[in-house]
C-alpha cells in the first residue's frame, strides 16, 4: 500500500513540477499576476506532496516496513528508534529525496518571501525551480526510488551501515543538504535575471540574505562532518581531503566569493556579471558534488551507490545545466551593467583579490579532485593526488587572503586613508608577531616558520577586527559599550565576527596539526604511559552486549601528577548484522587541549594495542565554525543599517 | 593603429599582471600536482619493473592466507599480497585498519624497496565484509578474464 501511495504523490508533484517548468512559456498567453499565483500553488503543493511521501517513508522505517527494499537494506527491527529516524536518509533513495524535499521547501521559502522582488521575476523564478524539481523527481521515479519493493519480504533488515549509527550523522546530512541545495536559490535568481535582462541593487540585498543563509548551513553541515569524521573514524583526524569532503568543500568556497561580491554588487553597483557567473558556478558545483558522491565513482567513506545508470543520469543533467547556463549568461551578460564607468580600489580591490584567491582555490581543488578520474579513464595510469597537494595549495591560497582581511576592515569604499591604515595596522601586526612568536617559544619551544606565520595572521586577524568593533561602540549611541555591540548593524557584526571565527580557527587548525603528540603502542593490562603532562593507566577491558552490537570497552584512567583526572572508555563494537567492526574512540575535551584513545587490535589475553593522542588546540576548529555561523546569523536576522540610521538621526 | 594613451597604456600593465599572475599560478599548481601524484601499480607490474624501485607509489592486492606475521611487542607487522599471479612482501609499523584480514583487499601507500618488498606508510582496508577497493576490483576482473583466455 505504501509503495503505491507514494509513488503517487510522488508522480503527482513530478507532473506539476513540469507544469510548473512550462509556465516560463506562457509569458504572451497569461499575465503576470496570474502566472505568479500558478508557480506559488504549484510549489506549495509540491512540497506538500513531497512532504508527505517523506513522512511515508518515515513512518516505514519506524514500523519495521521490510517490504519496501530500501527499509530492508537499511534498518533492522533492533536498531534504535533515533537511528531508525536517520537511517531515512541513510543512504541513495531516501537522501535523494531529503534533497528534493529540501529543494522544494527552498523553493517554497522563495515563494513567501520574495515580496520585494517583481513579480515576473519571482514567476520565472521558480518556472527554473520546477525544472529542477522535475529533474530530481524524475531521478528519484526511474532509479532511485524508495518506495520499491522487495519480494519476498525479509524477516529482519540488513541494518544500518554501522558508520552512520552515531549522532554526529543524524543532522549532518540534512545541513549539509540544506546548505548545498540552497545554492540551487542564486542559481535561479541568477538565471530569472538573465532572461529578463535587467537587474536592480534592491534585488542584489534580497539575494544576499539568502546567499548568507545558505552559506551557514553548508558551514554547519561540513563542520558537523568534519566533527563526526574527528569523532567516528578512529584516526583521530578530522579533514582527510577525500573526494567528497572536497565536494562540499568547494560549494562552499565559491559560495563564499559569491557572497562578498554581492556585497560590492549591491553598494557600488559593479560586479554584477561576475557575481551572476559565480551564482551559476556555484550551483554546478553543487550539482557536479551530488554527481561525484552518488555515482559510486569515488574511493570514499561517503560512497555508498555504486550504479554507473544513476551516475550517468546526472551527469547528463549537469552538462545540460551547465551548458545551458553558461550559454545564457555568455548571450545576456552584458545587459547586466548599472555603472559603466568605475575605478577600482579600496574596498573593492581586496574584494576583488578575495574573489580571485577564493576562485582560484575552488579551481585547484577541483582539478585535484577530478585529475585522477580524468587519468584513469584516459587509461594515462591510476593516481591518486595526496594531501600534501591540497595542503600546499589550500596554505598558500589562504594566508594572503588572511592577510588582507584586516585591511578590508579597515579601509572604505572607493577612497581609503591609506597614511592611516598603515599606521594603525602595522602597529597591531607588530604586537601579533611578536605574540605569536613569545607563545610559540614559550610552549613549545619550536618556530617552524608556516606555523609563526599562520598564527602571526591568524591573532592579526582577530586583534583587527576586535580593535575595529571597540572603535565603533565607543562611538556609538548608548554609553554601555555591551549594549552598543548589539546594536551594531547586522552587516557589520556578521563580518566581524566571521572574520574573528576564521582566525580562531587558523590558531586550531595550525597548533593541532603540528603540535599533536601521538603514540601508537601495545599495552599490557595495568601498565602506564605518559603523554604531555598526563599519565595514563590502562586498567581492564570489558564485554558489553547492546541491542544490535557486542563491544570490547577498555577502561583508562588519567592522571595528573598523581590527582585521578578522568576514565577513558574506548570501544570496538561488532556489529550483529553486517560483522562490521568499528572504533569508538574516547577523547576528552577541554578548552585547551583534547586526549583522545582509541582501542586497536587485540594482540594476546591482556595486551592491546593502543592509540593515544594528545591534540592541543582542537576545540578552536569547533569555536571558530560557530563564530563563523553566529556571524551568518546576524548577517541574515541582524538589525539593518536603516534602521541604525534612523535611530542615530532622532 | 592604436594609440597608446596613459589609459590604455595602465590597462596593458593591469592585463599584463594579471597574465603574469595567472601563468605563476598555473607554473605553481602543475607543481604541486607533479609532486605529489601517487601512482598506482600492481603486484604483476611491479615484478615486472614497471615500478620505479624507490619511489612512493600505491600497491593493491589481496592479502595472502597464513602470511601475516606479527611482532610480539611492537606494532610491526608483515606480510604478502598477491593478484592471483605475483606475490609482494609487505611491512608496515602501525595500527592496521579494523577490516584488514587474510584473504581481504587492502590498498596502501609506501615506498618500492625493491622489486619484491615493499613498506607501507598507510594500510587502507574499508569497513564493509563486501568492499573491495575500486584498483583492486579492477584488477582481480582483468586477472579473471586474462585466466579465463588461457
Amino acid at each position: 500500500m505504501i509503495t503505491e501511495i507514494g509513488n503517487f504523490l510522488l508522480s503527482i508533484a513530478t507532473a506539476l513540477s513540469f507544469c510548473m517548468f512550462f509556465v516560463i512559456f506562457t509569458e504572451k498567453i497569461i499575465n503576470v499576476g496570474s502566472r505568479l499565483l500558478f508557480c506559488k500553488l504549484f510549489i506549495h503543493l509540491i512540497t506538500f506532496l513531497i512532504f508527505i511521501s517523506f513522512c511515508l517513508l518515515i513512518s516505514a522505517f519506524l514500523t519495521d516496513n521490510f517490504s519496501l527494499r530500501y527499509v530492508a537494506n537499511n534498518s533492522n527491527i533492533s536498531l534504535d528508534t533515533i537511528y531508525k529516524f536517520s537511517a531515512v536518509w541513510g543512504a541513495h533513495e531516501g537522501s535523494i529525496l531529503l534533497w528534493v524535499l529540501i529543494l522544494s521547501l527552498w523553493g517554497s521559502g522563495v515563494a513567501l518571501l520574495s515580496k520585494n522582488l517583481p513579480k515576473t521575476i519571482v514567476s520565472d523564478m521558480l518556472a527554473v525551480m520546477g525544472f529542477l524539481l522535475l529533474f530530481f523527481l524524475l531521478f528519484i521515479l526511474l532509479s532511485s526510488n524508495p518506495f520499491d519493493r522487495i519480494f519476498p519480504v525479509p524477516l529482519n533488515g540488513r541494518d544500518l551501515n554501522p558508520l552512520l549509527q552515531d549522532p554526529g550523522l543524524i543532522i549532518h546530512p540534512p545541513m549539509l543538504y540544506i546548505g548545498y541545495v540552497g545554492t540551487s536559490i542564486p542559481f535561479i535568481f541568477a538565471i530569472a535575471i538573465l532572461l529578463n535582462g535587467k537587474i536592480n541593487i534592491t534585488w542584489l540585498s534580497w539575494l544576499r540574505k539568502w546567499v548568507i543563509c545558505s552559506w551557514v548551513f553548508l558551514t554547519m553541515g561540513i563542520s558537523l562532518g568534519s566533527w563526526w569524521a574527528y569523532h567516528e573514524l578512529g584516526w583521530g583526524g578530522w579533514w582527510f581531503w577525500d573526494p567528497v569532503e572536497n565536494a562540499s568543500f568547494m560549494p562552499w568556497l565559491s559560495i563564499t566569493a559569491l557572497m562578498h561580491s554581492l556585497i560590492v554588487s549591491e553598494k557600488r553597483g559593479i560586479f554584477i556579471s561576475w557575481s551572476i557567473l559565480l551564482a551559476i558556478l556555484t550551483f554546478s558545483l553543487s550539482l557536479l558534488g551530488t554527481f561525484l558522491v552518488r555515482s559510486g565513482i569515488l574511493v570514499s567513506v561517503h560512497a555508498f551507490a555504486n550504479d554507473p545508470e544513476r551516475g550517468l543520469y546526472i551527469l547528463l543533467f549537469l552538462t545540460l545545466i551547465i551548458g545551458s547556463s553558461l550559454l545564457l549568461y555568455f548571450l545576456r551578460s552584458r545587459y547586466l551593467v548599472i555603472k559603466d564607468n568605475y575605478s577600482i580600489s579600496s574596498k573593492e580591490l581586496m574584494l576583488l583579490i578575495n574573489n580571485l584567491f577564493l576562485t582560484i582555490t575552488t579551481f585547484a581543488i577541483l582539478l585535484g579532485t577530478l585529475y585522477p578520474l580524468i587519468s584513469s579513464s584516459l587509461d594515462l595510469g591510476k593516481i591518486s593526488v595526496g594531501a600534501p597537494y591540497f595542503n600546499f595549495i589550500f596554505a598558500s591560497m589562504m594566508l594572503p587572503i588572511v592577510f588582507l582581511m584586516s585591511p578590508a576592515i579597515y579601509s572604505g569604499w572607493q577612497n581609503t586613508n591609506y597614511k592611516y591604515l598603515t599606521k594603525k595596522l602595522s602597529i597591531i601586526l607588530f604586537y601579533s608577531i611578536i605574540i605569536s612568536y613569545i607563545f610559540l617559544n614559550v610552549f613549545y619551544q619550536t618556530d617552524i616558520f608556516i606555523v609563526f606565520i599562520a598564527l602571526s595572521l591568524a591573532i592579526f586577524t582577530i586583534f583587527s577586527s576586535v580593535m575595529k568593533i571597540l572603535q565603533i561602540t565607543k562611538n556609538g549611541a548608548s554609553k554601555n559599550i555591551i549594549k552598543n555591540i548589539f546594536l551594531l548593524p547586522g552587516s557589520i557584526l556578521s563580518n566581524l565576527l566571521s572574520h574573528i571565527g576564521i582566525g580562531v580557527l587558523i590558531i586550531g587548525i595550525t597548533i593541532s596539526n603540528y603540535y599533536s603528540i601521538q603514540k601508537e603502542v601495545v599495552m599490557k593490562k595495568n601498565t602506564e604511559i605518559t603523554i604531555k603532562d598526563t599519565t595514563i593507566r590502562f586498567v581492564n577491558v570489558k564485554r558489553k552486549i547492546e541491542n544490535n552490537y557486542s563491544s570490547q570497552v577498555g577502561i583508562f584512567d588519567a592522571f595528573s601528577e598523581n590527582n585521578y583526572l578522568v576514565s577513558f572508555f574506548p570501544e570496538k563494537r561488532t556489529y550483529n548484522i553486517q560483522k562490521n567492526v568499528m572504533t569508538e574512540a574516547a577523547i576528552d575535551s577541554s578548552f585547551f587541549r583534547d586526549i583522545y584513545i582509541a582501542l586497536g587490535e587485540n594482540l594476546s589475553e591482556d595486551s592491546w594495542v593502543v592509540r593515544i593522542y594528545y591534540k592541543p588546540y582542537i576545540q578552536f576548529l569547533w569555536y571558530g565554525a560557530a563564530l563563523m555561523i553566529l556571524g551568518g546569523l546576524f548577517g541574515i536576522f541582524g538589525r539593518n543599517k536603516l534602521s541604525q540610521n534612523a535611530q542615530n538621526d532622532s | 593603429m592604436i594609440k597608446i594613451t596613459t589609459k590604455n597604456k595602465s590597462n596593458i600593465i593591469k592585463i599584463m599582471i594579471f597574465f603574469f599572475a595567472f601563468a605563476g599560478f598555473c607554473a605553481l599548481l602543475i607543481y604541486a600536482l607533479s609532486k605529489n601524484m601517487v601512482y598506482f601499480y600492481t603486484p604483476t607490474q611491479i615484478i615486472n619493473k614497471e615500478a620505479p624501485v624507490g619511489s612512493f607509489i600505491r600497491i593493491g592486492g589481496m592479502v595472502k592466507k597464513n602470511s601475516v606475521i606479527r611482532s610480539k611487542d611492537s606494532l610491526k607487522v608483515s606480510f604478502k599480497i598477491h593478484d592471483l599471479e605475483q606475490v609482494i612482501n609487505v611491512s608496515y609499523d602501525g595500527i592496521l585498519p579494523d577490516l584488514f584480514g587474510e584473504g581481504q583487499g587492502v590498498v596502501m601507500t609506501g615506498k618500492l624497496l625493491d622489486t619484491k618488498n615493499f613498506i607501507a606508510d598507510e594500510v587502507l582496508a574499508k569497513h564493509d565484509e563486501n568492499y573491495m577497493p575500486p584498483e583492486v576490483a579492477d584488477m582481480m576482473k582483468e586477472k579473471n578474464k586474462e585466466m579465463y583466455k588461457k
